[in-house]
Formats: C-alpha cells, sequence, structure tokens
C-alpha cells in the first residue's frame, strides 16, 4: 500500500459518487412505449430466471471521467509507492588495478570477473547501468546507459593497468553519483578494507587466486662523483617461498644475473655501481603471474650542478661558504652566468637566471639563539634540517622585512627567509653571525646549502629525477613554449606549456623521451617509468569470496518513492483518450 | 370516442372527397351496380351467346340466329355490379401507441379510403381487429357515422384472424392497415386475405418512433402491445441492429406481397398528409 502524504485530500474522493450520481441521474433508464419489441429481438434478454435487476449503463466516456478524476483524487493524496526491487540503478566499480590480469589468459580475475558480472546482469534487471573503473583514481567508463548490452564499449575500457585500485574513491563517487540509491557492485581480486559494508546497497565479489609473484618493488639509479649507484630491489610477493631469475643487461651486456630463491614478502637488493657513461640498465624477471611488474628501467640521470657566484667580502666567511659548496658537490665548476649569486650587498644580484643568497649585516654584539627554533618544514630549504642544541648567532634586532617569508625564527626572530621577486627568483636571506654560532660546525650547515643548492637546481629546466616510479608526478620545465613527448611505443604527443611547468601524461611504464627548446639550445632528456607497487604486485591476499548484499526484496519494500508524475501523465493519457471520443461521437452523429 | 380521433375522421372524409378509389381492371362480383361485372348481367354490353333453357327470359332469345339456324339462341349480356371495399384495420394496442399519431393516422386512413370508395361508388365494409375481426358499426354511412373504432385490442391482426376471418367478399377489393409489426411468417396470412380478392393493398403505417431507432442512452422499452419489457442501453451499434431488424421485416412482407400480388406501401403516421401520393403509386387512389 501507498504512503499517503496529504490525507485530507480524501475529502475529493466526493467527487467520484457525484460523478456517477450526475451520469446515474442522466442516464437513468427513460421509459419509452413501443408498438411491439419484435424489432429488439436482438438484445431481448431471457426472462426464464425471473425478474432481475436493471442496471443502468454508463457510456464509456463516464468511465473515462471515472477514471481521470480517480487519478487525480489519488495525486492529491501524495501517493509514495514502493519501488520494485528492479527500478533501481547499478553502478559497477571495476578494479582497474594490475593484478586484475594477474594469471594466464582466460582465467585472469578480469576474465572471471566479467563472468561473474554477466551472470549478475542475466539475472536480474536494474533501471541503468553505470562503469567506473577503480586506477590511481576512479575514473568513468562511459555515460549511464539503459540497457546492459550497452556496457560492451565501455568494458572495452576496462584495461587493468593501473598501479593501484581506489576503490574508497570509486565507492565514494558512486554514492554521489545516484545519491546512495543505486545497488554498487564491486568487481575486485581482494577483501574489503572493512568486512561490514553498509547493508543492502553494496556487493562486494572477489575474484582473485592467491598466486606466485615475483615484482621489483624499487629501482633507483643515483649519480656520484666517479659513476652511478643502481638499486633494484625484488620482492617474493607470493603465499609461499618461490625462485625467480634476476636479470640486468645494458644494451646487449649482461651486467648482473642471479637465480633468486625468496620466502614469502621477503626482498632481495642489488646495488650495481655503473660507469656513469653507461646507458639504459634494464632489468628483468622470469615469468609468473603477474607480467607487467617484471620490467624496470633505469635511465642515466641528469647530473644537476649549479653555477655559483661568491661575492662574500668577509674573507672567512667566504672559505667557509666555498668549503661547504664543494662539500655539497652539486657546485658547477665554471664561470658562465651564474644560477646562485652568495653576497652581503643590500642590491639583488645581476643576471636573469641569479638567485641570490644574502647574508644580511650582523652586528657586532650578535644574540645568541639556542632555541626553540621554528621552522617551516614544508619548505625545500629545511629538507632533513634538525636544530636543536646548535646555537645561531644573529641581530635580535632584526625584523623580518615586508614580502619576506620566514623559513626559520628563533621566536621572532628571523634566521632564514626567503622572497621572491617579479622575475621570480627566490632570493634567500640569512641572518647569521659565525663568530656568535655553532650552526657551521654541524652537519646542519651543509644540509642548509645543499638544500639550497637542491631547490635551485630543481628550479632548472628539465626533468628534476629521471627514474621515477609509475602513479607519480612528472614535472617538467620546457625551454620554450612547446615540448614534445615520446612513448615507450614510439608515439609522440605535443605538449603546449603555457605556465613554465608542465605535469607529463605518463600512464604506462617504459622509458620516455621529452625534447623541448629550439634548434640550437634544445634539451632532450629521457626518463624512465617503472611499475614499482609493491602493493599491487602481492598476491598472497588475492581471495575469491563475497561480502555484502544488496536489498532483499523485503528491505526493499520500506522504500518508497513518488509517483506522482505517472498518475499525471496517465490523467493526461486518459483526457485526450476522452477528447478523442467526444469528437468521434460528433463525427458520427 | 376521442375528440382529436373523430377530428381525424372527418378529416380524412374532408380529404377523401379529392380521391375516388382507383378500381382494378380485372372484373368485379358485387350487388347490382354501374360497373360491368364478371358474370352475365341486364348491360347493354354484350358478353355471349348460349341455348336457351326453360326459364331463359324470352327478351333475350336472339330471333334473327332462330332465323338464321331454327335454334333458340339466348343472348347474354355482361352483368352491372357494384364494386366493394374491404378495409381491414389493425386496431391492436400497438397500433393505438400513445404520444404518436398512429391512432389518428389510422382513423385518417380509413375514413379517406372510405370517402374516396363512396366517390368510385363502391359498397364498402371495415373490419377491425379484436376478439377476431369484427365488422364496424354504421361502416355503410359515412365516416361521421361511424362511432367508435376501439382502439387497443389486446389481440395481434395475425391471432385475430386467426381466431374468427373478416367475411370478406369474393372479387372485392381489399386494403389492409396495420404496422405489420407481429412475429412470424406473413405469407400465410397474406394468402387468405389475397384470396378471392380483385385487388389487395397492404399499408404499413409507422409512427415517427417505429421508423427511427431512439436516441442512445439507457432505455426502458415497453411494448405497447404485451405488456412486456425490455431494458437497454442504446449505442450506435444497437440503433444500426434496429434499423436492420426493420428493413429485414419489410423486405420479408415486400416478398410476401410479391408472391400474392399484393400492393404494399409504408407510410409515417405524422408525415401522413405529405403521403397520400405513394397510395396514388400503388393505384390504390386517384384524383376524383
Amino acid at each position: 500500500m501507498p504512503t499517503i502524504t496529504y490525507p485530507l485530500a480524501w475529502l475529493a474522493v466526493i467527487s467520484l459518487p457525484l460523478l456517477a450520481a450526475i451520469y446515474f441521474l442522466r442516464h437513468r433508464f427513460r421509459k419509452l412505449p413501443v408498438s411491439s419489441l419484435l424489432l429488439w429481438q436482438m438484445q431481448k434478454e431471457s426472462r426464464e430466471g425471473g425478474r432481475r435487476f436493471e442496471t443502468p449503463k454508463f457510456p464509456p466516456i463516464f468511465f473515462i471521467e471515472l477514471l481521470i478524476l480517480a487519478l487525480l483524487v489519488f495525486a492529491a493524496l501524495g501517493p509514495r509507492w514502493q519501488l520494485p526491487h528492479t527500478t533501481r540503478p547499478l553502478i559497477v566499480v571495476l578494479d582497474d588495478s594490475l593484478s586484475m590480469s594477474a594469471g594466464p589468459a582466460g582465467q585472469q580475475p578480469r576474465d572471471e570477473a566479467l563472468k561473474l558480472l554477466n551472470e549478475i546482469l542475466a539475472e536480474r534487471d536494474f533501471a541503468s547501468y553505470q562503469l567506473i573503473a577503480a586506477g590511481a583514481g576512479p575514473r568513468l567508463l562511459g555515460d549511464t546507459v539503459p540497457h546492459p548490452n550497452q556496457l560492451k564499449d565501455q568494458i572495452s575500457l576496462w584495461t587493468c593497468s593501473a598501479h593501484a585500485a581506489d576503490l574508497d574513491a570509486a565507492l565514494a563517487l558512486a554514492r554521489n553519483l545516484r545519491k546512495g540509491d543505486a545497488d554498487v557492485l564491486v568487481l575486485t581480486d581482494h577483501a574489503p578494507a572493512e568486512s561490514d559494508l553498509p547493508p543492502g546497497r553494496i556487493r562486494w565479489e572477489a575474484v582473485g587466486k592467491p598466486r606466485v609473484n615475483f615484482a621489483f618493488v624499487n629501482a633507483a639509479r643515483t649519480p656520484h662523483a666517479a659513476g652511478d649507484r643502481c638499486l633494484f630491489e625484488v620482492a617474493n610477493l607470493s603465499a609461499s617461498a618461490a625462485t625467480n631469475t634476476l636479470r640486468v643487461t645494458a644494451g646487449q651486456q649482461v651486467v648482473y644475473e642471479k637465480r633468486l630463491l625468496l620466502e614469502t614478502n621477503r626482498t632481495h637488493r642489488v646495488t650495481l655501481p655503473v660507469p656513469a657513461t653507461m646507458g639504459t640498465l634494464r632489468a628483468e624477471l622470469g615469468d609468473d603471474a603477474l607480467a607487467g611488474d617484471n620490467r624496470a628501467a633505469l635511465v642515466r640521470p641528469r647530473r644537476r650542478l649549479v653555477r655559483v657566484q661568491m661575492s662574500v667580502t668577509d674573507t672567512n666567511l667566504a672559505q667557509l661558504i666555498t668549503e661547504t659548496l664543494a662539500a655539497t658537490g652539486l657546485r658547477a665548476p665554471t664561470n658562465q652566468p651564474p644560477e646562485l649569486v652568495i653576497h652581503q650587498s643590500d642590491t639583488l644580484p645581476a643576471g636573469r637566471e641569479a638567485w641570490g643568497l644574502h647574508f644580511a649585516p650582523v652586528p657586532e654584539k650578535a644574540e645568541r639563539f639556542t632555541g626553540p627554533f621554528v621552522m617551516d618544514t614544508t619548505h625545500p630549504l629545511t629538507h632533513g634540517l634538525t636544530l636543536p642544541g646548535i646555537v645561531w648567532g644573529a641581530n635580535a634586532t632584526a625584523t623580518n622585512a615586508p614580502g619576506h617569508l620566514p623559513i626559520i625564527t628563533a621566536g621572532n626572530v628571523p634566521l632564514v627567509t626567503t622572497r621572491t621577486d617579479r622575475r621570480g627568483r627566490e632570493q634567500v636571506t640569512l641572518h647569521f653571525a659565525p663568530t656568535q654560532s655553532t650552526v657551521q660546525d654541524t652537519p646542519q650547515w651543509p644540509a642548509l646549502f645543499w638544500n639550497l643548492l637542491h631547490w635551485r637546481a630543481r628550479a632548472q629546466p628539465g626533468l628534476p629525477e629521471n627514474n621515477l616510479r609509475l602513479g607519480a608526478e612528472v614535472p617538467y620545465r620546457p625551454r620554450g613554449k612547446t615540448a614534445t613527448l615520446t612513448f615507450p611505443d614510439k608515439t609522440e604527443q605535443q605538449l603546449d606549456t603555457p605556465s613554465g611547468e608542465i605535469r607529463l601524461p605518463v600512464k604506462q611504464p617504459g622509458v620516455y623521451t621529452v625534447v623541448s627548446g629550439a634548434q640550437t639550445n634544445r634539451l632532450r632528456e629521457s626518463f624512465a617509468v617503472n611499475f614499482l607497487a609493491g602493493a599491487e604486485s602481492n598476491l598472497s591476499a588475492a581471495v575469491t569470496d563475497k561480502w555484502g548484499a544488496w536489498g532483499t526484496e523485503e528491505e526493499v519494500r520500506y522504500e518508497y518513492a513518488s509517483v506522482l508524475p505517472y498518475l499525471i501523465l496517465l490523467a493526461l493519457a486518459g483526457a485526450l483518450a476522452h477528447l478523442w471520443m467526444i469528437a468521434r461521437q460528433r463525427g458520427r452523429t | 370516442m376521442k375528440a382529436p380521433l373523430r377530428q381525424s375522421l372527418i378529416d380524412g372524409e374532408q380529404a377523401g372527397l379529392r380521391y375516388a378509389l382507383c378500381l382494378p381492371n380485372s372484373p368485379m362480383s358485387g350487388v347490382r351496380g354501374e360497373r360491368l361485372g364478371r358474370r352475365a348481367g341486364s348491360s347493354v354490353d354484350f358478353q355471349d351467346y348460349r341455348e336457351y333453357q326453360p326459364g331463359d327470359d324470352l327478351r333475350h332469345i336472339d330471333w334473327n340466329a332462330y332465323a338464321r339456324s331454327n335454334q333458340l339462341i339466348v343472348k347474354l349480356h355482361r352483368e352491372e355490379v357494384q364494386p366493394h371495399l374491404d378495409l381491414i384495420l389493425d386496431t391492436s394496442a400497438s397500433m393505438n401507441l400513445p404520444d404518436t399519431d398512429k391512432p389518428a393516422a389510422l382513423h385518417q386512413l380509413a375514413a379517406l379510403l372510405a370517402t374516396a370508395a363512396t366517390n368510385a361508388r363502391c359498397s364498402q365494409a371495415l373490419w377491425m381487429t379484436g376478439e377476431g375481426f369484427q365488422r364496424v358499426r354504421n361502416d355503410t354511412q359515412p365516416p361521421g357515422a361511424w362511432g367508435e373504432l376501439p382502439m387497443g385490442g389486446a389481440r395481434s391482426f395475425e391471432e385475430a384472424h386467426g381466431l374468427l376471418p373478416p367475411r370478406l367478399r369474393r372479387q372485392g377489393m381489399r386494403v389492409i392497415i396495420s404496422d405489420l409489426l407481429w412475429p412470424g411468417d406473413p405469407l400465410p396470412t397474406l394468402r387468405k386475405l389475397s384470396e378471392g380478392a380483385a385487388s389487395l393493398h397492404v399499408i404499413q403505417l409507422l409512427a415517427r418512433t417505429d421508423a427511427t431507432a431512439p436516441e442512445p442512452g439507457n432505455v426502458q422499452l415497453q411494448d405497447h402491445e404485451t405488456g412486456e419489457t425490455l431494458s437497454i442501453y442504446i449505442d450506435a451499434s444497437i440503433r444500426q441492429t434496429y434499423r436492420d431488424t426493420l428493413r429485414s421485416l419489410q423486405q420479408s412482407w415486400h416478398n410476401a406481397c410479391k408472391q400474392t400480388g399484393a400492393q404494399l406501401t409504408t407510410l409515417i403516421a405524422e408525415d401522413l398528409g405529405q403521403s397520400l401520393s405513394a397510395l396514388e403509386e400503388i393505384q390504390l387512389l386517384e384524383p376524383a
């Protein structure tokens, strides 16, 4: 039975007997004497059963009017009718991560999930269908469709190549799409994080199987003075001990090869010192359940050095800084236009790309600050710094100049501040009295300079890093306004870079090349993107099971929805039929 | 007799003054009159010769023939008769349908035909239904003297004919006025009525409500003759069925008339004044 919103509207029901009374009075049997019933023989009814009560017969338009009136009265009541089970939409959340393609073709979780999806679609009808691919972020595979046959094109977009599956975000999107009214089906290869799913809405179907899988979980190549140091970390992400072969090559040359025997969830690290001139190193594991995580590549990293100009008049301080710069190993041995000017003057350094490190003048009697020091730990300059236990001498009367951002302070006294000038250059101010400080005697001092040079180096055109994980952002500062990105499959894409720095569209592992700049000043860099997702490669937790269920028929009965539009539409259709019948009768007469 | 019906008789009599009964070409029988009969008589029109037989009027012996053949030959002449009209009226209840001009039209038509018969020097007899057919009193007199025509007999035309048929004169003209609304095959009744008749005319007199189906709606029909009722919702299809049934009934009468040599016409009571030409078409009336 429907729920009535406006019970007082029942009063309108009186219009129904009123209409019937009007018709009864108009259409009651009028007596008509006739010469003979001979001509009515066809309609004459048998009287053998005795006299029967004659009821007036009404024309068809009476019943249409009665129906229209009843529909309008019913609509006025504001009924909220129970929704049949099949009128709920279905949203399918598909795990788009690489682990869904584990195993031989035809037996992969993706195949099992498709089979299960087809069975569910054959069992039940839904009002509409929507697919969401849960990769690193949720992604709609297409528009909502009214029929399951229309899902075929969308399913072909389900590639299962993502390095992660954010199912929680996908579920949140599904809830937002239909305001929680839809039945949600999750097709994945693992169990939900919480076994208590919201009742009546989410059906979680895991179709994975534990399989033997080795995977690269880490790969890095760092430059050193003599050469590069390469790291490969391999993990056995199976449910049991297993063996595999690791092979590292550089072109045709085999750099490393070893048969690995690893217990479950154990890793094996290989550190390879290679010459800086050596090209791309490619590491490969033997065949296992998941092929996508069996390869890693490390390209030659670009050495980013900073051209530094010393303009410090204090010889002791200049010597200290020079030694510190040398310790960082990031100073370029060149006299070309500087990228960083270290000075003590109040004027800004010349040069379009010259950042500045200004040592503020310090009075002879500087204050010795022992803390507490306040640091902006998110700033690149403070990366890895810990200041407790040090003494920092500075001008106690110094104040933060307008436009300067304090990075390190001792109470309200600024020690390190930065300011971005109109050309976009960073100007760092250091309030530092060497004679009153112990900072320069601690590792924090070279660390501070390393941070400064590293920060400056990252602002140079090109890539900040050359070996990255799949899923990580790849920022790029091009030379010029455009860049050309070459994908691992050798396809190219032109990129516009109006804002100076862009994020390269990297979706798959492999070695990429990006080129920018004019012909005479071209910047060409390669970078490797590796599938290094241990959580995703871990097939030991893959499982086939089911959690949660959609609402049963009884539960669904408690879900009511307004049927007012349908009643109004029916009434309008009745009115049209009424008009048509009246016009037809007039035509006959 | 109700005043309107008396007025109808007078109206019919006045209308009948303009007409004369159209006599049939075939020889007729009757009392001595002015029209040639089918038998030998005393007119001046020669009919035949035959041998003399005792008892024959000696004035009719053809002496010239006796001189030539020495045999007594009697000369026969056509008889002269007065034609006769038997007007058979259906005065059952169905002809007395209230709120219609049917009874008035019956009176008017009977008076008209009787007057037309007088104009044609015909004798006349009026028969009406009741418990069998009965003669109307003073029917040989002008219509104004007929007195009351009792309407509303419980017997139908066919039943009355079965109980006591009218004693119709041989070789006379016969005119039936009825609505013809009774069940059964009309042919047997028509055969009996046409037997020995010089001519037979059937006038179907219907009220307009008989000829056209009632308007759509709920109707309780009451048979005015039997009192039987029928409650029915009339719509377009039932109206069409009614029209088809009436047409079928008229067709069966038409066929029966064809087989018995009778003439059939249908008149609407409410349109009687404009329908008299139909009686001329079936050669029942002619201008006087």
